[in-house]
């Protein structure tokens, strides 16, 4: 008889106020934590690529073409790890709480950020995110002034592409460098 | 005449045949989750039913491998016109993490046509309702 009552009270607690989401009428709100489609912030990305080096499957690709670094993540092939969010040194990519991906086409299913290469000043061919060089100058400012060299210099050795720079005119001034990092 | 209530039926029960192919199971919970009255998609007419021959969607969890695709192709022959296929979860969408396996036969696309596509590992039962949403709209 217990039971029945109890049984009862739940029926009609239910019938008040039932049990059953109102999703489509009521937009579904996730917990913390919960692991939706993974976004690129623009301005943030440098174009370093190491998202796509940490992906484990794959969902993560670039490739230079046009004078742009195309990054492109692909939603079907993403098991939202959340691996890239940890690793991006810049903050760049990150989990939204986005879980409505339902596409007619699979192709649409992706999302992609475009990088600007930088033009090499001997050959003027684009081959470097120019973002990811300031960025890495950046890095490297204190250690630079430790060894008293402008930060000039560099710039305009790395400014140079790997195929221009180990040619006759160049190799001289890079060994230079490299010396007086050594010494 | 016929053919409009016809169309307005179909929008109104549509009847899903739930397709495992492989992969690790975690879609197929979320499918079955989407039927407990939690989620409740037979709110929208849908039911699970155990036979192609009663179904409307084939709905497809789970990588293609090898072995299924053979009897896939049977399970679509075997559903009545006009039908509907949902690649639901990434990895019946492009196969996810098991995309460079041994036992994998291409993406769902490459065997049948695929209607709608509902990437997410697992996705949620939201989105499965949300997927089924918009593949009645197109109907």
């Amino acid at each position: 008889m217990a039971l029945k009552r109890h049984i009862i009270f739940e029926a009609l607690r239910s019938l008040v106020n039932p049990f059953t989401t109102k999703y489509p009428k009521r937009p579904y709100i996730p917990q913390e934590g919960f692991r939706g489609a993974a976004e690129y912030e623009g301005d943030k990305c440098v174009g370093c690529g190491a998202c796509s080096q940490v992906c484990p499957t794959g969902a993560i690709t670039y490739e230079d073409s046009g004078g742009y670094r195309r990054l492109r993540l692909d939603y079907g092939v993403c098991s939202f790890c959340g691996r890239c969010e940890e690793t991006c040194p810049w903050g760049a990519i990150y989990l939204t709480e986005k879980y409505e991906l339902a596409v007619y086409d699979r192709s649409e299913a992706q999302t992609c950020v475009d990088i600007p290469l930088f033009e090499c000043t001997h050959c003027g061919r684009p081959f470097f995110p120019s973002s990811q060089m300031m960025a890495s100058i950046e890095k490297v400012d204190e250690t630079l002034r430790k060894y008293g060299i402008a930060r000039e210099e560099l710039a305009r050795l790395i400014q140079i592409c790997p195929a221009c720079s180990f040619t006759v005119d160049n190799m001289p001034e890079r060994r230079m460098f490299m010396r007086r990092l050594v010494r | 005449m016929l053919e409009t209530i016809r169309s307005l039926a179909r929008r109104k029960s549509p009847w899903i045949m739930h397709v495992p192919c492989g992969g690790c199971n975690g879609c197929d919970i979320e499918v079955v989750a989407a039927l407990t009255p939690k989620f409740d998609v037979e709110r929208f007419g849908v039911l699970q039913k155990g036979s192609p021959r009663h179904a409307d969607i084939l709905l497809v969890t789970g990588v293609v491998t090898a072995q299924v695709v053979d009897r896939l192709k049977r399970i679509y022959d075997l559903t009545p016109n006009p039908k509907f296929v949902v690649a639901f979860g990434s990895c019946a969408v492009d196969g996810d993490i098991f995309r460079e396996a041994y036992g994998f036969a291409g993406p769902l696309d490459k065997v049948l046509p695929v209607d709608m596509y509902v990437p997410g590992c697992p996705p949620r039962p939201e989105a499965l309702i949300d997927g089924l949403n918009k593949l009645l709209r197109k109907l």
